[in-house]
């Protein structure tokens, strides 16, 4: 439609960040086998926000699979929060939105600690609010592996102070 | 078809063979085959079918009607003779004439398609086989045909057309065009044709016998008393004689009535004639069929043209009158043309005189058609378009006169031969009518028509008329055109002996002349000297005389009448009395009224007329001169008794002849007869003073009269201009009320129409434009006449002046998306050229349409897409994750299958559940019933208990799963597992330690096994527990009580419960993940 033209300029604007889906740098560890990264994983604290009792399941049976400690799974970000001051946190994996309410005031405490951290969402990172657009990102629906290979690659990537950047 | 093939029946000769051309079109094939059908074997003609073929087209004509005829049917061939008892038909691509006997095929392409084969097939019929000609109009459309009857008939041949009966033809117009022609002699129904045409062979057959063979002297002799008997009852019947038409041309239209009548001989046919009315009335009428048309001979009237039509206005003045008479106008096609043809020469000229065409003919019948001026399309093929667009006015099928041309003719009944004729003319055109007359009547009408002329006027004859038997009064000016000029009359001396003006006896058969006849010159000569010699005679010898009318108006004077009358004073006057010497006058006066009273010769002896001092007795002659009808005149003779004589001796005469002593009585009465006419001739004075005064009264009345009548028709006329002028008028009042009503809409349109227009010209100034402009262009009504680019607007990035003039260079037009600065408001702007009604660019148009509402709309599509791609999303990693733990815990396959199945089924009925009502919020109720519905029937194995509450449509999608999971348990090893178990579920809302509202969830199992813990914790309660914690933020309590499983599931109420089922909750609750 000819207004489509009217967006188009925005658009274009907003999705710098191209990657629609999947896991950022995939392609870098093509073929890895899950065992192998999931060793490298082993004994780090992950913290897991989730609201969805199915996918905490899922979650916590991954990352302990992995001999991941797993922290959490918080189901509320004022749980979350809370818990913060008293826990050891290695890396977060984050679900963007709980009940509604946006992770950004744990994505900033999780930065100034400089925890690296693994955004889901079943949103386009491109439709994410801008301040997290650059992070790493996981979009769901993901799989056992996905989730491995997504924080392996993490965990290897540098952490630079205050802003965590994408691949 | 050879000529040589030899004919079956009939072996006559072309000219005893009836050659029938036949012409039909649309719907034709049924009527011919009708008309073949019941066609007699022995009609013994040749016939020619011609139709109307499409180009190309191959026709079956040919087998078809021989399927209906015993007849050969063939092909039209070129060259071929024809033969008796053949059809020829007319194969496609062809145009089929005649030639003495043969056909004559002329083949032609599509392009030269020919739209009227049947009217060139039937005038060269008529043209080859004149009498033997029959034409027949079949059922057709269009006017095809009616021009060859035209010709058939005019060359004496039989026209039938196709009429009604209860075989109506399939297509009327045609033979309904020929027959309104007049000149069709049959209209019969298509089955009686053949018969007809049967009876009509045979009659032509005999008399052709009858005619043909005129050699013997009595046949002739017989032939020629037929036709004077026919005459006679003519004469009598319709008032014409046609003793003196040619012979043959008469014989052959006689000929053709008695063959339409069946009639075998002449005799029989003039007593035919003598008993019916009509016939003669018929036979009247063809004998006065002029084949004329318009512009009939180009060459001829264009000689007319050039020759005639300009001198004809040289030296004429506007009060002139040119006078032109065209005799036996027949209806009127002659006379039209001429007066086309002046009318186009006064188009060129400056001073235009007045132009005066009379048209005469003796048939009245005609001159009506004539008058009305209305000629069927097939009759103005001569004329060219030009002469049809100026002169003609066109209706459907047919032409109509201009008043300007009608204005011009003026149509009469007269006979050139019985009528006095027309005078003072300056073009006589009379074309084919002297081709009717004999000899003797054409030498009569010539000196009418050199009489009718003035001096150098033109006369214009047909083709095959002349005037070489007068040619001493007419000169060639165009001798192949027949266009001649009146000879003045050269020797003056003629003129006594050879005057040419004609005289016409009433009642009388024909005309006489003075001085000419058909006497051989030598009798003319003696005839001359006579003349002289008797004139000689009178002049000298015969006593003085005089021709008076019954007025005593002189009409012709003698030698020597002077001595008898006296001029009087004043102006000259005819009048004999009033001439008369003294003396006379009274005898006279009282002689002539008697004379006038008794017609009889009146005679006074001893009159004595006073010659200044002396007396002359004469004898006073008047004898009547009676002249048929005509006025009749008196001749006066005087007669001298003597010398004249003194008074004395008068007086003596008188008193010696009776006696001396009556002397004195004799004097008296001499005084009183004086004084008596003193007093008659006063009273003669006062006579004829009040004689003149009547007669100015008499033409002060006509002219009152003749005012009156320029009056009354200048009245006419304005009452027809007042008329049109009205008619006019309300015409315009309704247009422009129309226009009112137009205007009217328009603006209402205007005010209402939601898309924003701005009208430009072509500077770019505002002319006008609609309310809604005004959210964009800041526009009141005093901006109108200013040019757009001062005009502040709402617009964001856009240069609208150069869009405008790209539009009125390019002329085309331009759609862009435009934004208002506010950023909020969204316009589709159209710039487009405005043209008006004859397709000029006047302007630039430039509408906006609001689109903000689509904008918005497409908006929240994607919005809603996004939504629900976020959805599906989250249901796989659902799904992932299912399956996953299920996975792990399951020893194999078959036991992942059912579990993760039933799993996924429970899902699907809280989906199911959900998007029942698109999404919204599910009562307690329908969520247990929904889940375990599959497992167990309500009321038997378990009961639902509890008030009305709602859940949000996310937490009613876990709890789904979490009462699946326990009913599952149920089943496998609880109550379910036997058929004495039962559940019991109920809710409530409570408030806990804190006082904070809790929804609570009692399961309750009995009647089913005995209860015990499990040894570790099965992923069916896992999943209870992770989906109270975690969805839920709520917690279940599992008691293995002995008598059967009790769950207490204890959920915030705030996290399940919609306090109100309203939108609001709704929303809030499609904005959660």
């Amino acid at each position: 439609m000819w207004w489509s033209r009217l967006k188009a300029g925005k658009r274009r604007q907003m999705t710098h960040n191209a990657n629609e889906s999947g896991v950022h740098g995939d392609t870098a560890l093509a073929g890895a086998a899950v065992e192998s990264l999931a060793d490298s994983l082993a004994g780090r604290h992950v913290l897991v926000v989730e609201d969805n009792g199915l996918l905490c399941g899922m979650l916590d049976e991954t990352l302990r699979g992995a001999g991941c400690h797993v922290v959490g799974p918080y189901s509320r970000l004022d749980q979350a929060m809370a818990a913060m001051p008293a826990i050891r946190v290695d890396m977060a994996l984050l679900d963007i939105s709980l009940r509604g309410e946006l992770v950004c005031p744990l994505v900033s405490e999780l930065t100034q600690r400089g925890v690296p951290f693994l955004l889901t969402s079943a949103y386009q990172s491109s439709e994410l609010p801008r301040a997290l657009q650059s992070a790493a990102f996981l979009r769901k629906p993901f799989t056992e592996g996905d989730l491995l290979e997504g924080l392996t690659v993490l965990m290897k990537q540098p952490v630079d102070d205050g802003s965590p950047g994408g691949i | 078809m050879s000529a040589d093939q030899p004919s079956v029946v009939h072996s006559e000769t072309a000219a005893g063979m009836l050659i029938v051309g036949i012409g039909a079109s649309a719907g034709g094939v049924e009527a011919l085959s009708q008309l073949f059908s019941a066609m007699p074997r022995d009609v013994g003609a040749s016939f020619v079918v011609v139709t109307h073929l499409a180009p190309h087209r191959e026709t079956l004509l040919t087998e078809i009607l021989a399927r209906h005829t015993s007849m050969q049917v063939r092909d039209a061939i070129d060259g071929a003779t024809l033969i008796a008892n053949h059809i020829y038909v007319l194969p496609s691509d062809a145009v089929l004439t005649m030639s003495g006997n043969r056909l004559q095929l002329r083949a032609v392409d599509a392009e030269q398609h020919e739209r009227n084969p049947i009217d060139i097939f039937f005038a060269s019929l008529a043209a080859e086989a004149c009498e033997s000609a029959v034409g027949v109009i079949l059922s057709g459309s269009g006017t095809d045909g009616t021009l060859g009857i035209r010709g058939i008939k005019a060359r004496g041949g039989l026209t039938i057309a196709q009429g009604h009966n209860h075989s109506h033809p399939r297509h009327e117009s045609m033979p309904a065009s020929a027959i309104a022609s007049g000149l069709v002699d049959l209209v019969l129904p298509v089955e009686q044709i053949g018969a007809k045409l049967r009876d009509y062979a045979r009659s032509f057959a005999a008399l052709t016998h009858v005619t043909g063979g005129t050699s013997q002297p009595r046949r002739q002799e017989d032939i020629s008393e037929a036709i004077r008997d026919i005459c006679a009852t003519l004469r009598k019947r319709v008032g014409h004689d046609f003793e003196r038409y040619k012979e043959k041309t008469f014989l052959r239209r006689v000929q053709r009535r008695m063959q339409v009548m069946q009639i075998g001989t002449l005799p029989q046919y003039a007593q035919r004639l003598r008993q019916d009315g009509a016939e003669a009335g018929t036979l009247f009428g063809d004998l006065l069929i002029g084949v004329t048309n318009f512009f009939r001979d180009a060459e001829a009237f264009q000689a007319v043209a050039e020759k005639v039509v300009p001198h004809l206005f040289e030296n004429r003045g506007a009060a002139d009158v040119v006078r032109v008479w065209v005799p036996g106008c027949s209806t009127g096609e002659e006379a039209y043309t001429i007066a086309i043809l002046l009318l186009e020469h006064m188009s060129t000229l400056q001073v235009v005189p007045r132009v005066q065409v009379f048209a005469t003919d003796i048939d009245e019948s005609a001159l009506t058609i004539a008058r009305l001026g209305r000629y069927p399309a097939p009759l103005l093929e001569n004329v060219s378009p030009q002469r049809l667009r100026r002169f003609f006015h066109a209706e459907p099928s047919s032409y109509v006169l201009n008043k300007e041309v009608r204005d011009l003719c003026t149509f009469s009944a007269h006979s050139v031969i019985r009528d006095p004729p027309f005078s003072r003319m300056d073009f006589v055109s009379c074309r084919n009518l002297l081709i009717y007359f004999n000899n003797e009547l054409q030498d009569n009408v010539l000196p009418i028509f050199h009489y009718a002329l003035k001096d150098g006027g033109f006369l214009f004859l047909g083709p095959s008329e002349s005037v070489s038997r007068n040619s001493d009064l007419f000169g060639v000016i165009d001798k192949k055109q027949r266009v001649f000029q009146r000879r003045p009359i050269m020797n003056a001396n003629a003129m006594n002996t050879n005057i040419r003006v004609p005289t016409w006896v009433a009642g009388g058969r024909g005309m006489t002349q003075f001085g000419t006849g058909s006497d051989a010159a030598g009798v003319r000569k003696d005839q001359r000297f006579r003349q002289q010699l008797e004139a000689r005679v009178l002049d000298n010898f015969a006593p003085p005389h005089i021709v008076v009318d019954s007025a005593g108006d002189v009409v012709y004077y003698s030698a020597r009448t002077g001595k008898y009358l006296e001029p009087q004073t004043g102006s000259p006057s005819r009048q004999i009395l009033s001439m008369a010497r003294r003396g006379l006058r009274l005898e006279l006066s009282s002689a002539l009224r008697e004379a006038v009273e008794k017609h009889q010769t009146i005679v006074r002896e001893r009159v004595e007329v006073n010659l200044d001092d002396r007396i002359q007795i004469i004898r006073l002659t008047i004898e009547p001169i009676l002249d048929g009808d005509r006025e009749p005149l008196f001749l006066i003779v005087f007669a001298d008794l003597g010398p004249p004589v003194t008074r004395e001796e008068a007086a003596q005469h008188v008193a010696f002849s009776p006696g001396g002593d009556v002397a004195t009585l004799e004097q008296e009465l001499r005084e009183t007869r004086e004084r008596l006419q003193a007093t008659v001739e006063e009273y003669e004075t006062a006579l004829e003073e009040l004689k003149s005064s009547n007669e100015e009264l008499v033409s002060v009345n006509e002219e009152l009269q003749s005012t009156n009548e320029e009056l009354e028709t200048s009245r006419e006329e304005l009452q027809s201009t007042n008329e049109e002028l009205s008619t006019v008028n309300q015409e315009l009042a309704s247009k422009i009320e129309e226009l009112h009503r137009s205007n009217a809409d328009l603006s209402n349109l205007f005010e209402s129409t939601q898309i924003a227009t701005v009208f430009l010209d072509r500077s770019m100034l505002i002319r006008s434009y609609t309310p809604a402009v005004t959210g964009i262009f800041n526009l009141i009504a005093a901006d109108r006449g200013r040019p757009i680019t001062d005009i502040a607007h709402q617009l964001e990035d856009i240069d609208l002046p150069a869009d405008i003039r790209q539009v009125l260079d390019e002329r085309r037009i331009i759609e862009r998306p435009v934004r208002l600065r506010n950023g909020k408001v969204f316009h589709l702007m159209r710039i487009l050229p405005y043209r008006n009604s004859d397709n000029e660019l006047e302007g630039a148009l430039i509408t906006f349409v609001n689109v903000t509402a689509v904008v918005a709309a497409e908006e929240q599509q994607r919005l809603l897409v996004a939504e629900l791609n976020h959805r599906v999303r989250n249901m796989l990693q659902v799904v992932i994750g299912l399956a996953h733990q299920t996975l792990h815990r399951s020893e194999s396959l078959g036991v992942f299958e059912k579990s993760f199945m039933g799993r996924m089924q429970a899902l699907a009925r809280a989906y199911e559940l959900l998007s029942r009502d698109g999404w919204r919020n599910v009562p307690v109720s329908e969520l247990l019933r929904s889940q375990l519905g599959p497992f167990a029937v309500e009321g038997q194995r378990y009961t639902c208990a509890g008030g009305h509450i709602v859940l949000t449509a996310n937490s009613a999608l876990a709890l789904g799963l979490v009462i699946y999971e326990l009913a599952t348990n149920a089943t496998k090893y609880g109550a379910l597992s036997m058929p004495s178990g039962r559940i019991n579920v109920s809710w409530e809302q409570a408030r806990d330690e804190q006082g904070k509202r809790e929804f609570l969830l009692y399961w309750r199992e009995s009647g089913g096994p005995a209860v015990k813990r499990p040894a570790r914790q099965g992923f069916g309660s896992e999943l209870v527990q992770r989906q109270l914690h975690y969805e839920l933020n709520g917690r279940a309590t599992m008691d293995f009580m002995p008598a059967g499983l009790a769950v207490t599931l204890a959920i915030p109420a705030e996290n399940v419960v919609v306090e109100a089922q309203s939108g609001q909750a709704q929303a809030n609750d499609a904005q959660r993940e």
